[in-house]
C-alpha cells in the first residue's frame, strides 16, 4: 500500500489533482471526462483513478471499467478504457428499465439490462485467465432472485454471477460443462465482488479484497459464447434473470491478478467511491466491543478505556465472526467499567445497539442492559419460550416477535435495535427487520453498563457456551438498515 | 412491487429496436402468462415520438415467470 501511495503521487505530480493542477489531466482521463461531460471534483476522480490504475500496473492489461460517471444513461454508458461510442469499445447498451444517478446504475429486477458487447470467447487473450470484479452498491431487493452479470453459450460456457433471496447462496460460475467456480454460500453484502482466475485453472473468489474462497476449476475450450451483459445474464442470446442490483463499477482485466495488485485495485476503487458503500464510519460508534484475543474487555470505540469491561463470572473466549468471541458459562457476564453518564435509549436522542449472538440453549438471556429497579434504563431480553426479543425501556415492555429458534439454530445472528429521533425501536436480526416499537423514553439510570445479565433483576446470563461479538452501542445515531445490511454482510469486523 | 404495462405482439414488435430514451432501448419481455409487457421506466420515461401511445399505458403488477438460475 506504501509503494502504491508513492508511486501515485509520482504521477499525480506529472498529471496533477484536477483540471485546475500544475500538468491537467491524464489523456486517457481526459478522453473519458469529455466523452461523459462530467467536470468538477467527479472529473479530478477519474483522473486520479487512471493515474492510478497505471501506476499499479493494471492499465495495460485493463480492458473494461465502467466507473457509472454522471447520472444518465448516456454518460454512464462509456468504458473508462476506451471511450468511444461504440460497441467494438465495450460501451454499454441499455435496455428496459435502468435507474441512473450519483450511486451508479441500477437495473429494475423486472426488464433492464445492459450489454457490455465483450464476448469472453473472443475478447479475453486467454478465455481461462481473468479478472472481473462487479462493485455493488445495492443487494438485489425487490425480486425473489437474480442474475448479476454474465452469459452463457454452447456447449455450456459459463460466467455468470448470481444469487437467491433470502440468505440462500450467491454463486461464481466460469468454464465449460458448468463448472462452479464457487459459492459464497450466503447472500453477498455490498462492495466488491470479484473472481480471479488464473490460466491453471486456480482461482480465488473476493468480496472486498477478502479471500472468500478458492479452488481448482476443471476447464475445457468453450464452444459458442455469447456477450456478457449485467443485470441478467446472456442466455444463449436471450438476456433473462434480471436483478435490481445496483453496480458502481465493473471491471474486467485479460489475467488474472496477484495478491498484491487485488489488493491496490480494491483500495483505487474504495477511493474513487469515497470508502466503501454504507459500512459504518469510525467516528459513530462511542463502545465497540471486539471480544478479540488480548482485548476480551477492551472498548475500542470512541468512549476509550472508560468503557472498558469488568469479568464477572470468568466468561471465556471462543471462535466469533470476526477472531474470537465471549464465549458465556452461564454464569459469567460483563460489566461496564463505572457509571458513564449516558446510556442507550435515555431521553430523545438516537441510539444503536447492535452485534452478534450465538445462544446454545433456551432460557430467557440478556443482550446488553443498563438499569437499575423499577422505571429506570433499559435491557434487551432474548427469550425464546416467547420467540420474541423483549426490549424494556424506562419500564416499559415492547416485544419483538421473531420465528421459533431464529437465536438458537447453531449459528451467529446479528442482533440490532435503533431508536430513532421520534422514539421508534426497531428490531433487526441479520438485517431484516421484526417491526417497530414506540416509547418516550423517561429515565436515564445511574449505572453501569452489563453485558449478558440483568442488573435490575440480577438474571439472565448467557447460557453456556453461547457466544457474543462485535458488540457496539451507537450514540445519537440509528444505524440505516442498509447500514446494518452492510455489518451483516461485510465478512469484515467493523475495525480491521 | 414491480408495475408493467400489458401490450399486444404487435405493439410489441414495434418497440423492438427502438430508444425510448437516449441510449436506452425498449425491451418488452413475457410475463408469466406469455403477455408481452414493458416496464413502468419506459412507459413514464419514453421520449420517442413515434411510440408516443406507449406514455398513456395502464400500468398493472408485474407477475414474473419463475427464475431459472444458469446453473440449471
Amino acid at each position: 500500500m506504501l509503494n502504491f501511495i508513492s508511486n501515485l503521487t509520482v504521477s499525480t505530480i506529472i498529471y496533477g489533482e484536477g483540471g485546475g493542477g500544475t500538468g491537467g489531466y491524464d489523456p486517457d482521463a481526459q478522453a473519458f471526462i469529455n466523452a461523459t461531460g462530467i467536470s468538477g471534483a467527479e472529473a479530478d476522480s477519474i483522473n486520479t483513478l487512471t493515474v492510478g490504475l497505471k501506476d499499479i500496473g493494471l492499465w495495460t492489461d485493463l480492458l473494461v471499467l465502467y466507473p457509472f460517471a454522471g447520472t444518465t444513461s448516456t454518460s454512464q454508458k462509456y468504458n473508462l478504457k476506451n471511450p468511444a461510442d461504440t460497441d467494438a469499445a465495450f460501451r454499454l447498451t441499455f435496455a428496459g428499465g435502468w435507474t441512473h444517478d450519483v450511486n451508479g446504475a441500477k437495473g429494475n429486477g423486472t426488464n433492464g439490462y445492459a450489454n457490455m458487447h465483450f464476448d469472453p470467447g473472443t475478447d479475453l487473450t486467454d478465455t481461462k485467465s481473468l479478472y472481473v470484479g462487479l462493485y455493488l452498491y445495492q443487494w438485489q431487493v425487490s425480486g425473489s432472485s437474480g442474475d448479476i452479470w454474465g452469459s452463457l453459450g454452447t456447449p455450456e460456457y459459463r460466467t455468470a454471477f448470481w444469487g437467491t433471496l433470502p440468505n440462500t447462496n450467491t454463486y461464481w460460475v466460469t468454464g465449460a460443462n458448468g463448472q462452479f467456480v464457487g459459492s459464497f454460500g450466503y447472500e453477498v453484502g455490498l462492495g466488491n465482488y470479484s473472481m480471479n482466475r488464473a490460466s491453471s485453472g486456480a482461482f480465488t473468489l473476493n468480496e472486498n479484497n477478502y479471500p472468500f474462497r478458492s479452488g481448482t476449476d476443471s476447464y475445457t475450450t468453450p464452444g459458442t459464447t455469447y456477450e456478457w451483459v449485467l443485470a441478467g445474464y446472456n442466455n444463449n442470446g436471450t438476456p433473462a434473470g434480471f436483478t435490481d442490483a445496483g453496480f458502481r463499477a465493473v471491471t474486467v482485466i485479460d489475467r488474472n491478478l496477484t495478491d498484491t495488485e487485488e489488493a491496490e485495485l480494491q483500495a483505487l476503487l474504495d477511493q474513487y467511491y469515497g470508502g466503501r458503500p454504507y459500512t459504518v464510519a469510525e467516528d459513530a460508534v462511542n463502545w465497540y466491543y471486539a471480544f478479540d484475543s488480548g482485548a476480551l474487555l477492551t472498548n475500542d470505540g470512541l468512549a476509550g478505556a472508560a468503557g472498558d469491561l469488568t469479568n464477572v463470572g470468568s466468561v471465556g473466549q471462543g471462535t466469533g465472526v470476526f477472531g474470537d468471541a465471549a464465549e458465556f458459562n452461564g454464569t459469567g457476564y460483563f460489566t461496564g467499567a463505572g457509571d458513564i453518564g449516558q446510556q442507550p435509549f435515555s431521553g430523545s436522542s438516537e441510539w444503536t445497539v447492535c452485534g452478534w449472538i450465538l445462544l446454545t440453549s433456551g432460557g430467557n438471556q440478556i443482550f446488553t442492559s443498563q438499569r437499575t429497579a423499577g422505571s429506570n434504563g433499559y435491557r434487551i431480553l432474548m427469550r425464546q419460550a416467547n420467540n420474541d426479543v423483549l426490549l424494556t425501556v424506562s419500564g416499559t415492555n415492547m416485544s419483538f416477535s421473531i420465528p421459533a429458534g431464529l437465536l438458537t439454530d447453531g449459528d451467529f445472528h446479528h442482533l440490532a435495535i435503533t431508536m430513532t429521533s421520534g422514539n421508534t425501536f426497531t428490531l433487526y436480526i441479520d438485517g431484516t427487520s421484526y417491526g417497530t416499537n414506540v416509547k418516550t423514553p423517561t429515565t436515564n439510570a445511574s449505572t453501569t453498563l452489563k453485558i449478558g445479565y440483568d442488573g435490575a433483576s440480577g438474571s439472565g446470563q448467557i447460557a453456556s457456551g453461547g457466544k457474543m461479538d462485535d458488540l457496539m452501542i451507537i450514540r445519537n445515531r440509528a444505524l440505516t438498515q442498509q447500514e446494518i445490511l452492510g455489518l451483516v454482510y461485510s465478512k469484515y469486523p467493523y475495525k480491521n | 412491487m414491480s408495475l408493467v404495462a400489458i401490450i399486444t405482439e404487435s405493439q410489441k414488435n414495434e418497440l423492438v429496436g427502438k430508444l425510448y430514451i437516449p441510449d436506452t432501448y425498449f425491451n418488452p419481455v413475457q410475463d408469466v402468462n406469455d403477455n408481452w409487457v414493458i416496464s413502468e421506466e419506459e412507459v413514464k420515461e419514453n421520449q420517442n415520438q413515434d411510440v408516443a401511445w406507449v406514455n398513456s399505458l395502464p400500468l398493472t403488477t408485474f407477475q414474473p415467470k419463475p427464475w431459472i438460475p444458469p446453473q440449471q
